[in-house]
């Protein structure tokens, strides 16, 4: 029987063997892709569900791709996800996911391969060499302890990959190490995924990183990866996969590119949409030139990042260029020169295989500390590093090095950084907000879970910080609105109807449940956002990889109905997946898969060993206020106002209650079908699901929800 | 009509160019999606004056009437926080105050480094 | 990889023409087969060519995985007509590399095709001239890749198939949808985000590679921040 989108055959590492199995994905194709497929994975290969510690033997770490990747659906060709269970979170990593893009998962799936389990610990180091069906486990003795840039570079030279962009087509047959038989030729590079030393040293910190500027950098794995003495996975594929509707993919991108997004002839520069946009790299600091170019993941509608002409800055965008700003600002003499810092900088976090999200808020933590006379040379928490250079590349350097070696307070912060305050007996500074990480030993975002609460809520009724972008543009959109003083193109009533007009079946034409007023707050609507939002990116964005910046398209001001793409009957999520795979399924088909990943999350979660007793925000979330105007002047959300009528309104100057976090939680458990005691699935619920397996290993457990037997 | 302030003397000048205490630090962030609001605090004019340089890519985040307070008690520039009050209040939006903010601070650095005979800033 | 093999000189094209032009004439006064094996006669021109910005494209590949889909129903890099060369760690402009086929005025791969009495790779006049390659009668011998100058080679190797194939700009598209072709459209010219290839019915100068290159950064490029030089 065909299978379309799918290459048919998932790699399996055995890492302690050093040797390689395929596992029929037909086997796993209920879970879609992605996510889905991993946490299946993980469910059947994970020996000891309970492990807390990413870098235990037990853990198994799944690299996955989507149907849709390697194919030209928008923002959805190039992403690629990876889980396990985490590094550094507090005061459990749990098993966690984190995202990257490029032309890995394109590659891998040409090379006939859906995804990569991982299992097991290599003896001595190595990195993986799989060219189409060939998988070899090579020594990287000779790699240990390089940096991600150059480890690429390395692997394509003994691959015998050329370098340039000059190059005839290598036959698989020429390459070093080559195929024995025709497998045809490519002038692609091998994709390389890899750690740096912050993985090496298994620290919290380390990324995957591939290419010059693609990163999974949440939940540690490149110290899973480290734990397990492997390096790097390098690939090259000349096969394709087959299309299902081919006619209608085409037709579906075409009617992307020509319908929702803006012209390039009499562009809307302000067009207020999250797919249709000219691309928009999200790079934090002004260019360093003109002379540079938008860079994509494979397939993206309109690039989020960049290539440059000045020899640094490629393709970091995002956190890897802000981390460092506000420091920078205190050295920097000029704007080019701020910039060359923050892209410099970016550089050396990408080289360490190093995840600067820790730094968003934990720099200012650790400047305080310095500030306050408790850090530094001789000080109670000893640290030789130049704070008096704080701002230079000299100290970025020194920094992202330390950090990334367990060198200096790299040392204790390696581990975690709520277990390193902790330790150095700063326990207050998480009820002050001085150390603003907010979660599960994770950084606050940017979007504040006092302010924007399906934010906060996803990420505490999951497993890290959730980075799904999928509601704050109003946030953004708006708020940029109002600090302009510009027309508000879209009021807030009719936002909020253009939202849930698609967001059946929990909360479809129910504005209510984006109401973040201060009556609203613990509600039961609130709780059904949450669960659509969690279910919806669990599948579509996680899983079928549709990317988070893109997707969902709610709201598009060049339609003239304003109705963006999301569940579209011309370009919405399921056209994309239906086209590829030849399934028949609808938007609110894919949510419900959604929501069965999300449960089997939660079963690993409580086999970890949650319980809702556990799940709760840092103390300054409830104790301190966000304070009003300091950071920016509003945080701007549609509202209804004790008449009920809707408007944009502030949403600072408010703290969360726990009393009545507590209830919202009760709320939000009996919503999923899971005991309000603990937080665990009932049998009831899995097995609705057909997920009866997981029931009875969760009763085997005594951690089975209701107590039902 | 736009009155410029009075050129500074050397020991206000001095302060002008010069990085308050740590516990005198002022908060400003930064909102650039989709990394959200960035934190931050500024410590000097120069630092304001860069946070606040106007690009296409984000916009800076600051209290502009605390900031006319820190401007005064912290750095000691009673002229330029009195400028700032004025010239802000009428603003059409915040970032139209931004913009102004960047103007006179601007125009305040570079009074600020002729008086101490530095070059005038770029 | 040096690309010396890449400039043709115009002498060369025009003493072909000559030499051929007399066997031409001969075979019309002999009532001689046109379509002799080895020997070129004078082609028409191809109604059509794609140019291509190489300080525009994103990298994002949507352009060979598009054509490749329209193609064959398979979406692939290695049976992309149009291909993507890039180096993440390279300087802009030389950080990426867009190659199309140029639809050569004296195509080599044409000219080398042996399979007779009808070429594999021949032009089509029924197709606006087109250089392309019926599959139908290739016979695997690769003449036609080892015989295009460019770097890199513009005819792909179907491994699966063991068949040459090439830009035909898009005539044998079954998965399109539309009319492709010269008379119609182009896959990869409709799909790239950011309109970095274009269409064009006239040639471009024979005697420069980089005639296929031009600038297609207009206004909303310069608006965007980004050198339209």
């Amino acid at each position: 029987m065909a299978l379309y989108g799918y290459a048919g055959k998932i790699l399996h590492l055995d890492l302690t063997g050093q040797k390689s199995d395929a596992i029929d994905t037909e086997k796993y194709r209920r879970w879609g892709g992605g996510h889905g497929m991993g946490s299946a994975l993980f469910w059947d290969f994970c020996k000891d569900k309970s492990i807390t510690d990413g870098r235990h033997p037990a853990n198994v770490c799944c690299v996955m791709t989507s149907p849709l990747n390697g194919t030209v659906v928008p923002s959805a060709g190039g992403r690629c996800e990876v889980v396990g269970v985490g590094v550094g979170q507090y005061p459990v990593s749990w098993f966690t996911r984190s995202n990257f893009g490029g032309r890995f998962s394109t590659m891998l799936k040409y090379a006939g391969w859906d995804g990569i389990l991982i299992t097991g610990k290599a003896p001595k180091a190595i990195w993986v060499d799989i060219r189409n069906g060939k998988v070899v486990f090579r020594d990287a003795s000779g790699l240990w302890g390089k940096g991600t840039w150059a480890t690429q570079q390395e692997i394509w030279r003994l691959i015998g990959a050329e370098p340039g962009t000059r190059n005839d087509w290598q036959d698989l047959r020429d390459l070093k190490g080559g195929s024995d038989r025709d497998e045809g030729k490519t002038t692609q590079k091998p994709a390389v995924l890899t750690i740096g030393p912050a993985g090496e040293n298994l620290t919290g910190h380390g990324s995957l990183i591939h290419d010059a500027g693609n990163g999974a950098g949440q939940g540690g794995f490149g110290a899973v990866w480290g734990s397990k003495n492997l390096k790097a996975i390098s690939v090259l594929g000349t096969g394709g996969i087959k299309v299902a509707d081919p006619q209608a993919l085409i037709r579906a991108r075409r009617t992307v590119k020509e319908k929702y997004v803006t012209n390039w002839e009499k562009p809307d520069f302000r067009a207020w949409t999250r797919l249709g946009g000219l691309p928009k790299p999200i790079v934090q600091v002004a260019p360093p030139t003109p002379d540079r170019r938008p860079q994509s993941c494979q397939g993206c509608i309109n690039g989020c990042r960049e290539r440059y002409s000045v020899g640094y800055g490629n393709e970091s965008a995002c956190q890897e260029t802000s981390w460092y700003g506000p420091f920078v600002r205190k050295v920097a003499k000029s704007r080019a020169e701020d910039t060359e810092i923050n892209l410099r900088c970016a550089d050396i976090v990408q080289k360490y295989g190093f995840n600067s999200f820790v730094l968003q808020t934990g720099l200012h933590w650790l400047e305080h500390l310095h500030e306050e006379g408790v850090l530094g040379k001789g000080k109670k928490i000893p640290s030789d590093l130049p704070w008096e250079k704080i701002g230079t590349v000299e100290f970025g350097e020194k920094l992202i090095v330390a950090l990334s070696t367990r060198k200096d307070i790299g040392a204790d912060l390696a581990d975690g950084w709520v277990q390193a305050a902790l330790k150095w007996g700063r326990e207050k500074d998480l009820r002050t907000g001085a150390l603003q990480f907010s979660y599960w030993g994770c950084p606050e975002h940017g979007y504040d879970p006092r302010a924007e609460l399906e934010w906060g809520y996803g990420s505490i009724m999951g497993d890290r910080d959730t980075n799904t972008h999928c509601f704050n543009q109003i946030f953004t959109t708006i708020s940029a609105a109002f600090a302009f003083g510009m027309t508000i193109r879209i009021e807030a009533e009719e936002m909020v109807r253009l939202h849930v007009r698609k967001m059946a079946p929990y909360a479809q034409d129910r504005p209510e449940v984006l109401d973040f007023s201060d009556a609203n707050m613990y509600s039961e609507a609130v709780a059904q956002l949450v669960r659509w939002q969690q279910h919806y990116c669990r599948f579509w964005k996680q899983s079928a990889l549709f990317c988070d910046l893109k997707w969902p398209d709610f709201y598009n001001t060049n339609m003239p109905n304003l109705e963006g793409a999301t569940g579209s009957p011309d370009a919405g999520e399921q056209v994309f997946w239906n086209a590829v795979t030849g399934d028949r399924i609808s938007l609110i088909d894919g949510i419900e898969l959604g929501r069965r990943i999300w449960n089997l999350d939660n079963a690993i979660w409580v086999l970890q060993g949650r319980h809702r007793d556990m799940v709760h925000f840092a103390p300054y979330l409830y104790e301190t206020k966000y304070e009003k105007g300091e950071l920016f002047p509003f945080y701007m959300w549609p509202c209804r106002d004790e008449k009920g009528v809707w408007k944009y309104t502030d949403l600072m100057g408010r703290k969360l209650d726990k009393a009545g976090f507590e209830k919202w939680k009760t709320v939000f458990y009996r919503l999923e079908g899971w005991d309000p005691a603990s937080g665990w699935p009932t049998r009831q619920t899995l097995e609705k699901m057909d997920m009866s397996f997981v029931a009875d290993e969760l009763q085997k457990a005594g951690r089975l929800g209701g107590g039902t037997s | 009509m736009n009155v410029p302030m009075t050129i500074p003397d050397e020991a206000l000048a001095r302060r002008i160019l010069a990085a308050v205490p740590y516990k005198d630090r002022f908060p400003a962030g930064r909102l650039r999606p989709p990394v959200g609001i960035l934190p931050g605090t500024v410590r000097s004019l120069h630092e304001l004056h860069l946070l606040l340089t106007p690009d296409d890519r984000s916009l800076p985040g600051v209290n502009l009437s605390a900031l006319a307070d820190w401007v005064e008690k912290a750095v000691g520039d009673g002229e330029l926080a009195r400028k700032l009050r004025t010239d802000t209040a009428n603003a059409a939006s915040y970032v139209e105050g931004c913009l102004k903010t960047y103007e006179l601070v601007g125009a305040r650095l570079v009074q600020a480094r002729t008086a101490v005979g530095g070059e005038e800033s770029s | 990889m040096d690309d010396s093999r890449d400039k043709l000189s115009p002498e060369i094209s025009r003493r072909r023409f000559l030499q051929l032009a007399g066997a031409y004439s001969f075979a019309v006064a002999a009532g001689v087969d046109l379509l002799v094996p080895g020997e070129l006669l004078a082609m028409p021109t191809s109604e059509g060519y794609l140019l291509v910005d190489l300080k525009k494209c994103q990298g994002c590949g949507t352009c060979m995985m598009a054509c490749a889909i329209t193609h064959s129903g398979v979406a692939s890099y290695t049976l992309a007509r149009i291909q993507i060369q890039q180096d993440s760690f390279g300087i802009w402009p030389d950080d990426v590399f867009m190659v199309t086929c140029r639809q050569c005025e004296d195509a080599p791969c044409v000219d080398a095709c042996p399979v007779a009495p009808v070429k594999a790779n021949r032009v089509r006049p029924e197709f606006g001239n087109v250089r392309m390659i019926d599959q139908k009668l290739c016979i695997g011998c690769k003449s036609c890749i080892e015989n295009c100058p460019f770097t890199p080679v513009r005819v792909q190797w179907d491994f699966s198939i063991r068949k040459s194939q090439k830009c035909d700009l898009c005539v044998d598209t079954p998965h399109l949808g539309e009319k492709g072709g010269p008379g119609g459209i182009q896959t990869c010219t409709k799909v790239c985000p950011v309109n970095a290839i274009s269409f064009t019915k006239i040639m471009p100068d024979q005697s420069r590679v980089d005639s296929y290159y031009v600038n297609l950064r207009g206004p909303a490029w310069a608006k965007l921040g980004m050198t339209t030089k």
